[in-house]
């Protein structure tokens, strides 16, 4: 019976994949991690500080960004920017994800009028 | 903050060597970026209490280290149903069948020892074989795995190479055939040479049989004449029913006790042998109706598994019956 881990674990999985997008938008303008957190959690997307951290290396280490380490308020950060390459990808990830949006989108309307096909009933 | 440095220094042990600093100085700068956020907020100095919960949330230094790692496994998802399946084919057809014999070989062997000492001897006799046999299934499956990695071999596969759809309640006419042929030659052979109590009767050997061995001899030939009626019929129309799958049950069952009753009924009365002292032969018979005796416990494990596969048919048929299934290959 589906309960409230299952849609946890399914929410969860849902959104995996967004979050690389999210960030690689958000990187559009050179952020550092802590405040990139920010960014995307005013936008309603809460990313724990280990899943981003461990990601923004992984984006980096695939050249879909670049880094350096900055001196800012006395501190010493380290500055992500998304790069030539990564820019590419977000278009074609943005494409992708406004076709399943899409996708998505007609097939709830179709549920929604009552359209769908009904499976025959079982004896 | 001494605190602060500990719990970096934690992290800092289960990192990838070559990315140690860099890691631990972005960790350092977000946490302490968080505590100036919290201390703006609070217009005063966090305590030790509120430190403490901050690290907390940010997790183990185990986890969170763990997080900079690639994910790896030594069996991955794609292979680790198939190994699964493996090991509980393996447990099935040898652990339980090894573990089951090796309890009957410990009582047989040591008729002092209890059930629950046997369990325990059989268990030492079992683990080591288990623990090499679970480990080479294991290593096999890690040397696959690496291998699907490199060379994708599972992606490379031919939809006309898949196995064909078998219907296990389909009988091969080969086997019913065969089971006849068998049956039949062996029927001869036993109505010649079995139904009387002097097996064999030469002038250098003389072989007689307890007066008892004349039940065994109506039960086995009316077990045999029915296996080959049912083989002739499975011939015909090959496939199970209900009423043969019972019959085969029925005559495996009555068979099987036949059996178990002649390993203990010292059917050998009297073993002559012309160049042999009497009490030499004597001694041979009774040493034949112990060693048969001996085989017992086998028997039974053998007649037992015979059951338990006639069963599992019965089952199967009536299950199939009771969905009113019926092959789908041809109609797909």
């Amino acid at each position: 019976m589906a309960g409230p881990d299952l849609f946890e674990n399914l929410r969860l999985e849902l959104r995996r994949g967004s979050l690389v997008l999210a960030v690689l938008v958000a990187l559009r303008a050179e952020q550092y991690g802590y405040t990139l957190r920010k960014t995307l959690a005013d936008h309603g997307l809460d990313v724990d500080e280990n899943t981003l951290y461990p990601l923004l290396r992984r984006l980096e280490t695939q050249g879909l960004l670049v880094s350096e380490w900055r001196e800012e308020n006395k501190r010493n950060k380290r500055f992500y920017l998304l790069s030539a390459a990564g820019d590419l990808i977000l278009k074609q990830l943005l494409a992708e994800w406004q076709a399943i949006d899409s996708s998505l989108t007609s097939l709830v309307k179709e549920e929604q009028h009552g359209n769908h096909p009904t499976l025959p009933a079982r004896h | 903050m001494e605190i602060i440095q500990r719990y970096l220094h934690a992290i800092e042990f289960w990192l990838p060597k070559s990315q140690k600093a860099d890691i631990i100085a972005e960790i350092s700068e977000d946490l302490h970026s968080q505590m100036e956020e919290r201390q703006e907020q609070l217009g005063r100095p966090l305590n030790d209490a509120e430190v403490d919960a901050l690290l907390k949330q940010r997790g183990n230094p185990l986890l969170v280290a763990n997080r900079y790692f690639p994910q790896q496994s030594l069996i991955g998802p794609t292979l680790f149903p198939l190994y699964l399946f493996v090991l509980k084919v393996w447990a099935s057809f040898w652990l339980l069948p090894a573990f089951g014999l090796a309890i009957i070989v410990q009582r047989t062997q040591h008729p002092d020892l209890t059930w629950w000492h046997a369990l325990g001897a059989a268990g030492d006799w079992v683990w080591g074989a288990a623990f090499w046999a679970v480990s080479m299934i294991t290593l096999t499956f890690v040397i696959l795995e690496r291998a699907n990695a490199k060379t994708h071999f599972l992606e490379n596969w031919n939809p006309r190479k898949l196995p064909p759809v078998r219907d296990p309640n389909k009988v091969s006419r080969f086997s019913s055939a065969t089971e006849l042929v068998v049956n039949s030659a062996c029927l001869v052979v036993f109505i010649c040479y079995a139904s009387s109590l002097n097996i064999i009767n030469g002038p250098a050997l003389r072989l007689t049989l307890a007066p008892v061995w004349m039940n065994f001899f109506w039960g086995f030939l009316a077990v045999g004449l029915l296996t080959s009626a049912l083989s002739a019929v499975n011939l015909m129309q090959p496939y199970w029913t209900s009423a043969r799958a019972t019959l085969r049950f029925l005559t495996d069952a009555i068979g099987g006790a036949l059996w178990c009753w002649l390993m203990k009924a010292n059917v050998i009365h009297e073993l002559w042998i012309a160049k042999a002292h009497d009490s030499r032969g004597t001694d041979l018979s009774h040493m034949i109706n112990t060693w048969i005796a001996w085989t017992f416990p086998y028997t039974v494990i053998v007649i037992m598994v015979i059951v338990a596969v006639d069963l599992y048919r019965i089952l199967r048929v009536n299950r199939k019956n009771t969905r009113g299934l019926k092959p789908q290959v041809a109609a797909a």
